[in-house]
């Protein structure tokens, strides 16, 4: 499917500039198993303003919903709201949910990149990490009260 | 960097260094102690956080985050451990968050893009997202917490995180007095001493003895007993506190490295003693003697190592290649062969002892010091990361106390058997009482 104009207009993606600094921000360079041109999410923006059908988009399963993309754009590009409504339009959701409160948890690249990156030494899959922060913080409490 | 040099990712790693160090280098460990008896979740802590803490700029968003669970009558602050192997830190892909020399993991925020990556890393989840989308993390007011002094109830206290060294300095005394008296005054060693008016020996020897001789001899089981009713008074004292060949290793654990190589995995089963046992009692019904007291390490270094005793040949290698497993893992020949041990091990089973390891103060994931000092290796790291106060098998544990010596918050503690403990944590489930009924509903309420 294609991203429609509302959507456009809506998270203001006509006022790009392709200036980049979105991409420099963006810790989808670390996180997402592949970071490109089209990945970033300058490329999104581009790909949205093309006309790209959004099963095309690799970018979009990766992105971590930070908004640190947002707060920077100088010509004021609500971009983390673009790639979250675009992902609305992606016909099975890329992310999985909180099981106790249905948060979106990290998508699955940055799931495996902290895995990596933080869980070593670790035999067993942590049990925590199956849980949005604030339901871990309660599991937490409970375990030490 | 002079103007005409391309940036690229090696002068970039110039400019900005990378702190993606372990963190182990640093010992000192300032942290928070929070002990949820005292809280009654009055949230002053979040208020003179969100004031600006001690440096007083604020209003911000606070650092700490008191739960509160009014159906429990329960509250609990939420925040950051500064840990001594921070996962944040790990985590971050911006390097931004770092652990100085004063043991304070900060956060910079010119290089953080609150992308939120510490927080899905942090067992606790300590660092709390602001409204704006803003991450933000305590820095301990710089090593003088307002939260801590505006606590009205004294939940919150301060540590720099020095553990006793009272206990090690009285464990190496008993350890090499009686490695002084076993090995050089009385030659005979553990395996049996005949002192003045009573006699000790080895309870395994004895059984030994009893498979061999086919008999029972009383005057020799009331000796092996003296060290069995120790054991079972004080748990496996023998092997933390009197083994000389315990305190071979132990030596011999403060020089080598650890983890050069690892035993194959059928070897790496603390089983194995209870099999050693029974084989060695089944050869010394077969052939008569105590066969496994000529190989026995502790008996070797006695017989072959004292001072008025000859180096005795083949005897004497035994200790230095008994002790190179300790390359592996620290104690191996304790952990998993010593049928002495197993032994003492099903004695203190039944023991009137107890290690607890998680007392309500208990750091777990942040901390791990008891885990890292554990010459027997039987404090889980998988369940303190996890924030579950694990149990301690007694028939595995020394009684070195090693643990209750390093701990800077008082909760690995020594408790008898009569005395109230904390139940051990279940696993975190995904329940947060939603009140559907569900399998991990079940579990948490069992």
């Amino acid at each position: 499917m294609k991203p429609s104009q509302d959507i456009l207009t809506a998270r203001g993606a006509y006022l790009c500039v392709e200036c980049g600094k979105c991409a420099a921000l963006c810790p989808m360079a670390e996180t997402a198993s592949e970071f490109s041109r089209v990945t970033s999410p300058r490329g999104v923006v581009q790909q949205a303003l093309r006309g790209t059908d959004v099963q095309n988009m690799p970018g979009l399963a990766s992105c971590l919903q930070c908004g640190s993309c947002s707060r920077t754009c100088p010509a004021g590009v609500d971009v983390a709201g673009l790639i979250a409504d675009l992902r609305m339009l992606l016909p099975e959701p890329v992310q999985l949910v909180c099981p106790a409160c249905g948060t979106p948890l990290l998508p699955a690249d940055a799931e495996a990149y902290l895995s990596r990156a933080a869980n070593e030494g670790f035999e067993s899959r942590l049990s925590y990490a199956s849980l949005c922060p604030s339901c871990r913080r309660r599991a937490y409490a409970r375990n030490n009260r | 960097m002079s103007e005409k040099t391309p940036i690229s990712r090696e002068s970039l790693s110039d400019l900005f260094p990378p702190t993606k160090a372990t963190g182990r280098t640093v010992n000192s460990k300032p942290g928070i102690v929070f002990d949820p008896g005292k809280c009654t979740g009055c949230g002053m802590c979040e208020a003179v956080c969100a004031a600006g803490g001690a440096e007083g700029r604020g209003p911000r968003t606070p650092r700490v985050q008191v739960l509160r669970d009014a159906e429990a009558g329960t509250s609990f602050a939420v925040l950051c451990q500064h840990c001594l192997d921070p996962q944040c830190m790990k985590a971050c892909p911006n390097g931004a968050l770092s652990k100085g020399g004063d043991g304070i993991v900060r956060m910079d925020k010119s290089l953080c893009v609150n992308c939120g990556m510490c927080i899905a890393a942090c067992p606790e989840a300590a660092p709390l997202r602001a409204p704006d989308g803003e991450v933000v993390k305590c820095d301990l007011c710089g090593g003088a917490p307002a939260c801590v002094e505006a606590c009205p109830n004294g939940a919150l206290s301060y540590t720099k995180g020095r553990g006793s060294f009272w206990i090690p300095l009285l464990r190496w005394t008993c350890q090499l007095i009686s490695f002084l008296l076993l090995v050089v005054v009385f030659v005979g060693s553990v395996c049996s001493i005949n002192l003045v008016t009573f006699d000790l020996a080895c309870p395994f020897g004895v059984l030994q003895n009893v498979f061999s001789a086919k008999f029972i001899l009383l005057s020799t089981v009331i000796s092996a007993l003296l060290l069995i009713g120790l054991t079972v008074l004080f748990g496996r004292v023998f092997c933390g506190w009197i083994c000389p060949f315990g305190f071979v290793l132990d030596i011999v654990d403060k020089i080598i490295p650890h983890g050069l190589f690892r035993l194959p995995r059928f070897l790496r089963n603390r089983l194995n003693k209870y099999g050693v046992g029974i084989g060695s009692l089944a050869a010394a019904g077969v052939v008569s003697s105590q066969a496994f007291c000529t190989v026995c390490p502790i008996g070797t270094v006695c017989r072959s190592y004292g001072l008025n005793s000859v180096m005795a040949g083949a005897e004497a290698a035994i200790v230095p290649a008994v002790a190179a497993l300790n390359l592996g893992e620290r104690r191996s020949w304790c952990r998993y062969f010593c049928p002495v041990g197993a032994l003492f091990g099903l004695a203190a089973k039944i023991g009137l002892l107890r290690i607890e390891i998680g007392a309500s103060k208990c750091k777990k994931f942040s901390c791990m010091r008891c885990a890292s000092v554990c010459p027997m290796g039987i404090i889980p790291r998988e369940q303190l990361v996890q924030g579950i106060s694990p149990k301690i098998d007694m028939s595995e544990c020394i009684s070195c106390l090693r643990c209750v010596s390093v701990c800077p918050h008082n909760a690995a503690r020594i408790r008898f058997v009569w005395q109230k403990r904390k139940d051990s944590g279940s696993l975190p489930t995904a329940c947060t009482g939603c009140g559907k009924d569900c399998a991990n509903a079940k579990e948490n309420r069992s």
